[in-house]
C-alpha cells in the first residue's frame, strides 16, 4: 500500500510539476476561446449571467460558437479564488489534467487485471500508462492552456470507468450514466462519441449488466440529461455550426475547394456526352450528397488521417495544437504501440480490452466529417488509449528481456530510458523554448499589452477605436480590463461574437477604420494591425511578437 | 460449385474485363499500339491464373488461391495497367512466371540459372525501370524514408495514385477502400501463418519504389499488386471463415460498400476517364 502511494504520488507530482510550471506564461498569452471561456465565467460569478446577459446558459454563446457549458461553469469558482487571470482560466484544464492521470491507473488497472495473460503485470502496466499520460506532448498540450475537450476527457474516462466497476457494484453503474450525461456539455465532438462509446458498452457487456432496475435507472438519469441536451441539438446555433464544419456542404466550404456543384455539373455532362444521362443523376447528384463517393472517400480520407504516423508522431495539426516541431505522441513509444495492439488483438482480447480498440475507432468519426482534419484537438478523445497500448508493449518487451542474460536485460534498459530521456528533454525544450518564441502569433502574444497601454491614456482621447482585424477584440478588452459585468450587461452587454461592428464599451469600440477619414476633430486612439495603418501615422507604439514580426499598433489619428 | 469451374469464372470475368472495348476505354491514342495492348491484356489475364497457381501452392488453399485470383483480377490498378501498353504489367507476368516455376523447385542450381534468364526477360521487357535506365544515382535516406511514408499511407493505397503521371486512373488509389480491413486482418494473418516471402518481396519493391529518383511517378510499385492481393485474400478468408453474427454482419457490410465502391469504379473508368484522357492528348508522351 505505501509503496502504491508512494508511486502513484511521484506519478502525480510529476504530472503537477509538468501542467502547473510556468502555467499561464507558456504558452504566452491567452487565445481568444481561452479569454472567452475567462470573460463568460466571471461574467457568471458577478451576474449569474454571460456576455450575452442570458441568465446561467446551458450553452455559451461565445465567440458566436455556442460554447458547451462544463468548462465555463468549473472555471467560476476559481475566478472567485485567484480573480480573473490567464493562471485561473488554465488551472481548471490542469487540474483536470492532473486528475485524469491518476484516473488511467485506475482505468488501466481495471481493464487488464481482467486479462488473464497480462493480469500479473497488470500494476505495473497501469503504472505504465499513468506515467506515460503524465508526460504525454498532447495531454499536456490541452492541459496547459482552456481546452474544453481536456475536461471531457477526464469526464469519458469516468463514464466508461464506472460502467465496468458499475457491472459488480451497481450502484456506481448509475455513476456512469450521470458521467455520460455530462459529457453531453462538455465538448461538441464528444456528444457524437459519449453516447456512441456508451451503446458499444452496452454491447460488449449485454451478458454481464446489473438487474433490470439498475439499467431503468441508468437511462433514466442519462436521459434526463440528454431531454435537455435536445434543445441545443436541434437549435438553430447547432444546425448553422454543423452547417459551417461539415464536408458535405458545399456553401460552407472554403474558398481554396473546388465547387462541389460545378464539380457535379461537369461529371453530368460528361455523362451526358456518351449518352448515360440518367446514371449521371445518380452518381453526381448534390441531393444525393451523403452516397457521393468522392465525398465519402474524404470523410474515409479524413478519418484515416487520425493514425497517421505525420499526425501523431511528427507534426500534429496546426500549430497551435502542439509544440514546434514535435507530434502528438513520443516516437520511442511507436514501437511498442505497435507491438501493444498487436498483442492485445491477437492474445489479450475479451469483454473488458475490446473497448480500447472500439474506442479508437469511434473518436475520428465526427470529426472525418468536418473539414479540419486531423485534429489534435477535436482527436484528445483518444487519450489516454494510446498510452495504454504503448504501456502493455514495454511490459511485454520487457518481460521478453528479463529472460535474456543479464547484459542485454541492462543494455535494454539503459537505451529505452536514453531514447524517454533525450525525447522527453527535445519535447521540453521545443515546449518551453519555442512555443513562446515561434508562436507568439498563434497564441494572440499583444493583446494583453495593447490593453494596458490603452487603458493607461485612454483618458487622453475621445474613444479608442479597436480594428477588427485584431480578432475578436472586444473579448480581449473586456477580459483585460476585467470590465464590470454588471456595468457591460447595463449597456447590453456583448452583441456580436467578434464578426460585426457593434460590440462597444466605456469609451472602446471595435470595428474596421479608415486612418484618413475617421472624425479628424476629434483625438481618436486606434489600435490595429499593421496593415490598418499608412506609413505616416502618428505611431505611439508598435508592439511586435516575439519574433521580432509587428503584431499590433497603437497610434493617435490625424486632426485638423 | 466445383474449384476447377470457379477457376474459369474468375477467368472468364478477368478475359471480359480486360478485353471489353479494348481499344476505346481508355481512348487509343496511336492506332498501332492496339496490338501491344492485346498482348498486354492477354499477359494480364495469364498473370491472373499464374496467381492462382502460385498461392495455390503457397497456402495450400484451393478456396484462398481463387480469392488471391479474384481479389487481383478486380483490383482498380491492376485493371487499369491490364487494359494499356503496360511495361510494368509485363514485368509483372515475367515474375509472376518466375515465382510459379520456381515456388516447387528444390535445387539451388536450377534456381540461379532460371534466376538470371528472370533477369534477362526483365531486363528487356521492362527498359523504363528505372534501375536500368539510370547510370548513377544518388540515394538520400531523407527521401527514402519521406517516401516510404508516402507510399505506406492510406491516401496512396485507397484514394489517390500518383504513379503515372498522364494516361493513369489518378482519383482512385491502387486498392478498394473496402479492402481495407481485409488488408489488415490479412497482415496479421500473414505475420501468424509465418509466410515471410510475401513480406519479403513487399520489401524489396517497395524499397526499389522509393529509392526511384523519379518518384512519386514509380510505377515500378505495381509490382507489389499480386502481393497485395494475396494478404487482402487471406483476410478475408479469414473474416469468412468466422462463423459469429457480428463477424457475418460486418463482412456483409463491408461486401456491400464494395460492390457499391467497385460500381463507382467502374462508372469513373468506362465514362469519365476517357474523356479525360481525350481533354489530355496532349500531355501524354509514351506509348499508352
Amino acid at each position: 500500500m505505501k509503496r502504491h502511494a508512494f508511486l502513484i504520488g511521484i506519478i502525480l507530482l510529476l504530472a503537477s510539476l509538468l501542467r502547473l510550471f510556468y502555467l499561464g506564461k507558456t504558452p504566452i498569452s491567452l487565445e481568444w476561446d481561452e479569454v472567452a471561456i475567462g470573460y463568460d465565467a466571471y461574467s457568471i460569478l458577478e451576474t449569474g449571467r454571460d456576455q450575452f446577459g442570458k441568465f446561467l446558459p446551458i450553452t455559451f454563446r461565445s465567440l458566436d460558437d455556442y460554447k458547451p457549458p462544463i468548462y465555463e461553469y468549473i472555471t467560476v469558482p476559481v475566478v472567485a479564488l485567484f480573480g480573473l487571470s490567464e493562471f485561473s482560466v488554465r488551472l481548471p484544464s490542469a487540474i483536470l489534467g492532473i486528475a485524469t492521470v491518476g484516473l488511467t491507473y485506475y482505468l488501466t488497472l481495471l481493464i487488464f487485471s481482467r486479462v488473464p495473460s497480462v493480469k500479473a503485470y497488470s500494476n505495473f502496466i497501469a503504472y505504465l500508462s499513468s506515467f506515460l499520460i503524465a508526460i504525454s506532448p498532447w495531454h499536456l498540450q490541452f492541459s496547459r492552456a482552456a481546452f474544453e475537450v481536456n475536461v471531457s476527457v477526464f469526464i469519458t474516462m469516468l463514464a466508461v470507468y464506472f460502467f465496468i466497476r458499475g457491472l459488480i457494484e451497481p450502484k456506481l453503474f448509475l455513476l456512469s450514466a450521470f458521467f455520460f450525461g455530462l459529457d453531453l456539455f462538455s465538448y461538441h465532438s464528444t456528444r457524437v462519441v459519449a453516447p456512441l462509446l456508451m451503446a458499444s458498452l452496452f454491447i460488449i457487456f449485454n451478458q454481464h449488466l446489473p438487474v433490470k432496475r439498475f439499467i431503468l435507472l441508468f437511462f433514466l438519469i442519462f436521459g434526463i440529461f440528454f431531454i435537455s441536451f435536445i434543445p441545443i441539438l436541434i437549435s438553430p446555433e447547432a444546425q448553422i455550426r454543423f452547417k459551417a464544419t461539415n464536408i458535405f456542404n458545399p456553401g460552407a466550404r472554403y474558398l481554396e475547394e473546388k465547387d462541389l456543384d460545378k464539380i457535379f455539373l461537369d461529371n453530368r455532362i460528361q455523362d451526358k456526352n456518351v449518352g448515360f444521362e440518367f446514371a449521371g443523376k445518380i452518381f453526381h447528384n448534390q441531393r444525393l450528397i451523403f452516397t457521393d463517393y468522392d465525398t465519402l472517400k474524404k470523410a474515409f480520407s479524413k478519418y484515416i488521417s487520425h493514425f497517421g504516423f505525420e499526425f501523431l508522431f511528427i507534426k500534429g495539426d496546426v500549430p497551435l495544437h502542439h509544440a514546434p516541431g514535435f507530434g502528438l505522441l513520443y516516437l520511442f513509444e511507436l514501437p511498442f504501440l505497435i507491438i501493444g495492439v498487436q498483442y492485445l488483438l491477437r492474445k489479450g482480447l475479451n469483454h473488458y480490452t475490446l473497448i480500447l480498440p472500439i474506442w479508437l475507432l469511434i473518436v475520428p468519426l465526427p470529426v472525418s466529417v468536418t473539414r479540419e482534419a486531423p485534429h489534435a484537438v477535436r482527436s484528445e478523445l483518444f487519450l489516454p488509449i494510446f498510452q495504454l497500448f504503448t504501456a502493455l508493449g514495454v511490459v511485454l518487451i520487457f518481460n521478453f528481456v528479463r529472460h535474456q542474460s543479464r547484459w542485454f536485460f541492462i543494455t535494454y534498459l539503459i537505451v529505452i530510458v536514453m531514447l524517454l530521456s533525450i525525447n522527453h528533454a527535445f519535447y521540453l525544450h521545443q515546449y518551453y523554448v519555442h512555443t513562446n518564441y515561434e508562436l507568439s502569433r498563434n497564441w494572440m502574444y499583444g493583446r494583453k499589452e495593447a490593453v494596458e497601454l490603452t487603458e493607461k491614456i485612454k483618458n487622453n482621447y475621445e474613444k479608442v477605436l479597436v480594428s477588427l482585424r485584431v480578432d475578436m477584440p472586444h473579448i480581449f478588452w473586456l477580459f483585460y480590463t476585467k470590465y464590470p459585468p454588471n456595468k457591460y450587461l447595463l449597456k447590453g452587454g456583448t452583441s456580436s461574437g467578434g464578426f460585426e461592428e457593434k460590440n462597444h464599451f466605456d469609451k472602446y469600440e471595435f470595428r474596421y477604420f479608415n486612418y484618413y477619414s475617421e472624425e479628424p476633430n476629434n483625438k481618436i486612439l486606434m489600435v490595429g494591425a499593421p496593415n490598418d495603418f499608412p506609413q505616416d501615422a502618428n505611431v505611439i507604439k508598435t508592439i511586435y511578437y516575439l519574433d521580432g514580426t509587428e503584431a499590433l499598433k497603437i497610434v493617435e489619428n490625424r486632426q485638423k | 460449385m466445383r474449384k476447377t469451374n470457379l477457376l474459369f469464372v474468375v477467368l472468364l470475368y478477368s478475359f471480359i474485363l480486360r478485353f471489353w472495348r479494348l481499344g476505346q476505354i481508355p481512348p487509343l491514342i496511336d492506332q498501332s499500339l492496339f496490338l501491344a495492348r492485346l498482348t498486354n491484356a492477354f499477359l494480364s489475364l495469364m498473370s491472373v491464373f499464374l496467381l492462382y497457381y502460385y498461392s495455390k501452392v503457397l497456402f495450400k488453399n484451393v478456396r484462398l488461391a481463387l480469392l488471391s485470383a479474384y481479389i487481383f483480377a478486380i483490383a482498380p490498378w491492376v485493371l487499369e495497367q491490364g487494359r494499356i501498353y503496360s511495361q510494368a504489367n509485363v514485368a509483372l507476368f515475367i515474375l509472376l512466371a518466375f515465382l510459379t516455376v520456381t515456388i516447387k523447385l528444390k535445387s539451388l542450381y536450377l534456381k540461379l540459372f532460371l534466376s538470371s534468364i528472370f533477369y534477362f526477360l526483365f531486363s528487356i521487357s521492362y527498359p523504363q525501370f528505372w534501375l536500368f535506365k539510370m547510370s548513377q544515382f544518388e540515394l538520400s535516406l531523407n527521401n527514402v524514408l519521406n517516401n516510404i511514408f508516402i507510399i505506406l499511407s492510406p491516401e496512396f493505397f485507397f484514394f489517390k495514385n500518383p504513379t503515372f503521371w498522364w494516361g493513369g486512373v489518378r482519383d482512385f488509389g491502387i486498392l478498394y477502400l473496402a479492402w481495407l480491413p481485409f488488408l489488415l486482418v490479412g497482415l496479421n494473418d500473414v505475420f501468424v501463418i509465418k509466410k515471410p516471402r510475401i513480406l519479403l518481396w513487399i520489401g524489396i519493391v517497395l524499397l526499389i519504389s522509393v529509392a526511384s529518383p523519379f518518384f512519386p511517378e514509380s510505377r515500378e510499385f505495381f509490382i507489389i499488386t499480386p502481393f497485395i492481393s494475396l494478404i487482402v485474400a487471406s483476410g478475408i478468408y479469414k473474416f469468412f471463415s468466422r462463423n459469429d453474427l457480428l463477424t457475418r454482419v460486418l463482412f456483409f457490410l463491408v461486401f456491400v460498400f464494395m460492390i457499391y465502391e467497385i460500381i463507382q469504379y467502374f462508372h469513373y473508368y468506362t465514362i469519365h476517364y476517357p474523356q479525360q484522357i481525350l481533354g489530355n492528348r496532349g500531355h501524354i508522351n509514351e506509348p499508352f
